[in-house]
């Protein structure tokens, strides 16, 4: 079954699981001068199934990334809630004992591996914070990076040592450690050259095939958005304008803003 | 958390940072290997010799202003006492004094610098806000306080020395961690539920070491200058003790006549002061190349 008809099979099942992500009503400005407020996120609720992708698409400064980073606890929201599995999302610390939880895949794979630190450090970061054991970190961490087609022996070696695809599935690697119930995925291939996001995305979908996870997948590309995606919500200056099956959005967009991202993909 | 997780981290954090082989380790950083033998040539030589010294340093003897000779390589000074044993004496006092008070300002700089940048906040106000008073005032001041309340002595006088630099490797350290603190491999640490203290700790400081290690040996390399300008006043180093500064001051008097007394010390200062310059300028040198061979 190919990817496609995987979708397009999920998409019309209509019983689903309670929600890994439940993001309710939530708001969130900054303040950028006395008396005066940019409202990143307004208002926005959406969920998230298990082993569902939400593709979240806005052009930049939409307020995506501060909806992901809140989602991950960076940036508190200023009204609303925030469930990740039933289970509020505070402050930053962690609470994810090894097992679930929410990771995150950043767009910039150049910034997101600290360069003094071993691959499998970076990757094994978050089972060393949840307070696992060496021989089970390492073992985890050879299995991360097996599953996104490194070598295990990648493990022994420096993020420079490795290309912008190669360690962009480092970065992937290092959330999968942690067996994460969702992966917010913000713009993981913007940062690539088109050869290799291809490679990045089928790994993805792949591995969401295989475990499970629930993917938030925001970009600000809806062909990308689409073909990994099962819902896409269209985000425009902070508000959710439209929600639909990733295909609807394509055939039949509803919102003028979404008709006009559509018809800004590059057709040949 | 178990001892053994941590080792794992340890193990995997690099030792010293590697220049990838291309150009920057087949040149040869002729700064840091001359200044790491300047000082670590002087700091073996002063320890060796501190243990087994030609003759006892302090011992006086009744031939006073003797010329250089094979009994007395440098001489014998005021008191007839050896020369060449009281400069290598003065120098193992002169390595130790400044190595230890750039190893102390270096831990507390880094960890006020590195703490003030990562956090932010009102800790990062009032910490930079006693930094830059100390800062405003002339480290000699600080040093001569600090002996009216404590008595002159060498660790009071690390201890002065410590305070004057201290705040130098504070703001030094304070830039890099306010640029880390926003990076992506920082957020997900957090993400991950790293505790602060371990990032700061792991992240920060390790991609903090170049302006670190830089900063460190040239506090090293004025903390030679400022020990020799304090016991030169008769603030620093107490007699008998032999220090290069002290030795300047004893001897200026005897300058006309026997102007080795007093140009062996300041050629001990000044060798001092260049190694450890050398030591910053080699490092500085080693990270820009590492780093360029990293991009």
């Amino acid at each position: 079954m190919t990817n496609d008809e995987r979708r397009a099979t999920e998409t019309t099942e209509t019983t689903r699981t309670s929600p890994i992500l439940s993001v309710d009503h939530v708001s969130k400005r900054f303040r950028i001068a006395a008396e005066r407020y940019l409202t990143a996120v307004n208002d926005v609720s959406l969920t998230v199934s298990t082993g569902e992708t939400l593709g979240i698409v806005g052009e930049s400064g939409c307020g995506k990334s501060t909806l992901a980073k809140m989602i991950v606890g960076l940036e508190r929201p200023d009204v609303g809630e925030i469930l990740v599995n039933g289970r509020p999302v505070r402050g930053s610390a962690g609470r994810h004992r090894g097992e679930g939880g929410v990771q995150i895949v950043f767009q910039d794979p150049q910034g997101s591996l600290d360069p003094h630190f071993r691959v499998g450090a970076s990757v094994g970061e978050p089972l060393l914070a949840a307070g696992l054991g060496r021989a089970e970190i390492q073992t985890r961490v050879a299995e991360a990076l097996r599953m996104v087609e490194l070598d295990a022996d990648a493990a022994r070696h420096y993020p420079h040592q490795f290309s912008g695809g190669q360690r962009q599935r480092i970065a992937i690697a290092r959330a999968l450690a942690a067996r994460p119930e969702l992966i917010v995925l913000d713009e993981p291939t913007s940062a690539l050259d088109v050869s290799v996001q291809a490679g990045v995305l089928n790994i993805l979908l792949d591995l969401q095939n295989r475990t499970g996870t629930s993917y938030l997948f925001i970009s600000h590309d809806l062909s990308v958005v689409a073909h990994m995606s099962h819902r896409v919500a269209v985000i425009d200056r902070g508000s959710i304008v439209e929600t639909a099956p990733a295909e609807r959005i394509f055939s039949d967009p509803q919102h003028p803003y979404t008709k006009a991202l559509v018809d800004a993909i590059p057709r040949i | 958390m178990s001892v053994a997780s941590e080792d794992f981290i340890l193990d995997t954090i690099p030792q010293r940072i590697e220049p990838s082989s291309k150009r920057g380790t087949r040149r040869m950083n002729v700064s840091l290997i001359a200044g790491f033998a300047i000082i670590g040539l002087l700091l073996v030589a002063g320890i060796v010799a501190g243990f087994h010294p030609p003759y006892d340093p302090y011992a006086t003897g009744d031939d006073p202003f003797a010329a250089p000779s094979a009994a007395h390589w440098l001489g014998t000074d005021n008191l007839g006492r050896d020369f060449a044993s009281r400069l290598i004496l003065s120098l193992r006092t002169d390595v130790l004094l400044s190595l230890s008070t750039c190893l102390l300002a270096a831990l507390f700089g880094a960890v006020i610098g590195l703490t003030a940048g990562y956090f932010g906040g009102i800790w990062d106000a009032v910490s930079m806000r006693v930094v830059d008073g100390v800062l405003a005032i002339p480290g000699i001041l600080i040093a001569l306080l600090i002996r009216v309340i404590l008595g002159a002595g060498s660790w009071q006088l690390v201890l002065a020395m410590a305070v004057i630099y201290t705040p130098m490797m504070a703001r030094v350290m304070r830039a890099p961690a306010l640029q880390l603190r926003t990076r992506e491999y920082v957020a997900a640490a957090r993400i991950a539920g790293i505790p602060s203290w371990r990032t700061v700790s792991t992240h920060i400081l390790f991609n903090s070491l170049s302006p670190m290690l830089v900063q460190a040996a040239s506090i090293a390399s004025n903390a030679v200058a400022m020990e020799a300008a304090l016991s030169y006043l008769g603030q620093g180093i107490q007699p008998p003790q032999p220090s290069a500064g002290r030795m300047v001051f004893e001897y200026q008097m005897y300058m006309q006549t026997d102007p080795l007394l007093v140009i062996a010390p300041t050629v001990l200062i000044v060798l001092l002061s260049f190694g450890w310059n050398l030591i910053a300028d080699g490092f500085q040198t080693y990270f820009s190349l590492s780093e360029s061979d990293r991009l």
